[in-house]
């Protein structure tokens, strides 16, 4: 019974009342259309209802702000209902909690969460609705649905099991300004020039002939000052490398403002890094520093670049593990001599773990989101006073000589503010000549 | 044809509204004849503002007004009709438009089907009875007040186990 019945039952004594204390027949009358209300919703009402829910998504894997089709089908296998009122009930538990913030994982975009339809034996009850979504995991169970007499007055409720899952993937911007130069390579073909003498396309020197050597490398040239001896030319061979991507998801590192988080851009430009460093043909291992630690082993291909994604995609930001831990960690993390390219907004605290890095022989390149402009860009939307003006003064120069302290290690540094694509700062990218 | 809920829910606020204002008038009650009016800006403002208790609230001070009303001398079968009037429109009221799927069509056709068989047959039974008068005595009529109590109880408490 819920509060509409109620209701019908409370008119209903409180006219029976007035026709007693009034001694009169006149109200209690007045009740019969609310009788006849009442006992057509019990004599309609159903039996024990038979459904088989089903739910389908248009696919299982998406990226932020990609719409997502979503059916759900509940079957009547049993007599006929009356009234069936379907709604997603999982949608109260798809929130995240940024600070204070409540915000909605989805939002939807086309269609209705709550559908009221008769459904007779056999038939099929269909709600259909578009959504857009935050990264992370989408996950429902069970589907809702409320079987009633046509009036809704008798109600019963069924949560049917209808699982189905959809993992929303961080944007991957193609980044066509990077040029990664690693200066160490690994035995295997790949798009890098290793200094070594090889397979490739660009000259790396001359050599004597040796019997199997094309007559097409033969440096004519060079051979005709040298009547009895032939010479070859040699090329640069071109090898895979690995790169490291090390990303810092601690919660003090990250500031957030509204709906709005730092490190929904560092973990954009970690999966644009992945893709852009995949496609060319090199190994990318992944390390995420946040509520875990997150660790991706080397590897290539389109299937490393789906496993750093999803692992991307489940990432929460946490105290538990910050980017100063890497000096506690075993170096050997990342395979020796590789290069490691590292996002994270740094801290000053987090200056000895990159020192630990350039100690152990790696090739570092520190892509930095810039957490003063990020946070001044929100203040400079309700005003800045003179107060907060000067503290942003102050943030910004101690992070300027934090970065260049970082820069006179030998690391490269991409200082971004996070307003401006990180394709176009990386431009400002310059190595070293070998 | 595509069944629509808002046509019948106006008619039925039309009949909750005049039919009583018309009982009020024809008694010379005028203040009664201004209150049905009043209820119908409480519903508005109770929509602006989102007030979910709203609707429930105008069912109950609509069957108020109209049992007083007949009980002060308005006609009795005007009255009564602007319940049943009141109680078509709240139920009305709380359903959304129904959308293209063709079993949401149905669901909106059987009830605005059953809800006018239901009221109407309520209706035609009360305006009869007001025509075929008949005393009873208070314990009579005390006696079939307690019968019709226990019934609806033991409804709602037979439906409580269905439910659950």
């Amino acid at each position: 019974m819920n509060t509409k019945t109620n209701q019908i039952l409370l008119v209903i004594a409180g006219l029976f009342l007035a026709a007693l204390t009034s001694r009169s027949s006149t109200p209690a009358l007045m009740a019969l259309p609310f009788l006849a209300y009442l006992a057509a919703g019990v004599l309609t009402a159903p039996g024990d209802p038979l459904l088989r829910a089903q739910r389908s998504l248009s696919r299982k894997r998406s990226e932020v702000g990609a719409p997502v089709e979503q059916e759900v089908l509940v079957v009547n296998e049993g007599t006929d209902v009356p009234r069936l009122v379907l709604r997603e009930p999982a949608l109260a538990k798809l929130h995240v909690t940024q600070g204070d913030l409540v915000l909605a994982k989805l939002r939807l975009t086309q269609g209705d969460l709550v559908q009221c339809v008769s459904l007779p034996a056999g038939q099929t009850a269909a709600m259909r609705y578009t959504f857009t979504g935050r990264r992370g995991r989408l996950a429902w169970e069970e589907a809702q649905v409320t079987v009633s007499d046509l009036f809704g007055l008798f109600e019963t409720q069924r949560m049917l099991p209808a699982p189905a899952q959809v993992l929303v993937l961080p944007e991957q911007r193609p980044l066509y300004r990077l040029r990664v130069r690693p200066r160490h390579t690994i035995r295997t073909a790949g798009p890098n020039l290793s200094r070594l003498p090889g397979a490739g396309v660009d000259f790396y020197g001359v050599r004597e002939y040796h019997a199997g050597d094309s007559l097409r490398w033969i440096h004519w040239k060079k051979s005709a000052r040298q009547p009895r001896t032939f010479f070859s030319k040699e090329f640069e061979r071109e090898e895979m490398a690995d790169i490291g991507l090390l990303v810092d998801a601690s919660l003090a590192a990250n500031p957030a403002r509204g709906s709005d988080s730092l490190l929904e851009y560092s973990l954009q430009a970690a999966a644009a890094l992945a893709k852009t460093i995949l496609r060319a043909g090199n190994r990318v291992s992944l390390l995420v520093l946040g509520e875990r630690i997150v660790r991706v082993f080397p590897g290539s291909g389109k299937r490393q670049l789906a496993r750093i994604l999803d692992q991307l995609s489940a990432c929460e930001p946490g105290e538990k593990v910050s980017f100063e831990t890497v000096k506690y960690l075993p170096v050997r993390l990342f395979p020796s001599r590789s290069m490691i390219i590292v996002i994270s907004p740094l801290r000053q605290r987090d200056f000895n773990a990159l020192t630990r890095l350039r100690a152990e022989g790696y090739q570092v390149l520190l892509i930095s989101p810039d957490p003063v402009a990020f946070a001044a860009r929100a203040d400079a939307l309700v005003g800045l006073d003179g107060q907060k003006s000067f503290a942003v003064r102050a943030a910004r120069l101690e992070r300027e000589t934090l970065l260049r302290r970082v820069r006179q290690m030998g690391v490269q540094v991409v200082d971004w503010p996070v307003d401006q694509p990180l394709d176009a700062m990386l431009r400002s990218l310059r190595w070293a000549e070998r | 044809m595509k069944h629509t809920v808002r046509l019948p829910f106006w008619i039925c606020l039309g009949a909750a509204l005049v039919l009583p204002a018309a009982g009020f008038g024809l008694a010379g009650l005028w203040p009664g004849v201004v209150l049905p009016f009043a209820g119908l800006a409480l519903g508005w403002a109770g929509r602006r503002a989102a007030w979910a208790w709203m609707p429930d609230a105008l069912l109950a001070l609509d069957a108020g007004l109209c049992a007083v009303g007949a009980l002060l001398g308005a006609p009795a079968y005007l009255m009564v009709a602007g319940a049943a009037a009141g109680l078509a429109c709240w139920e009305l009221s709380g359903q959304p438009e129904p959308g293209e799927h063709p079993l949401a069509q149905r669901y909106t056709q059987e009830h605005l089907k059953l809800l006018a068989l239901s009221v109407g047959v309520g209706l035609l039974l009360a305006e009869a009875g007001l025509l075929l008068r008949f005393s009873l005595s208070f314990g009579v009529l005390f006696g079939a007040a307690l019968v019709v109590m226990f019934s609806l109880y033991r409804l709602a408490v037979l439906f409580r186990g269905r439910s659950s």
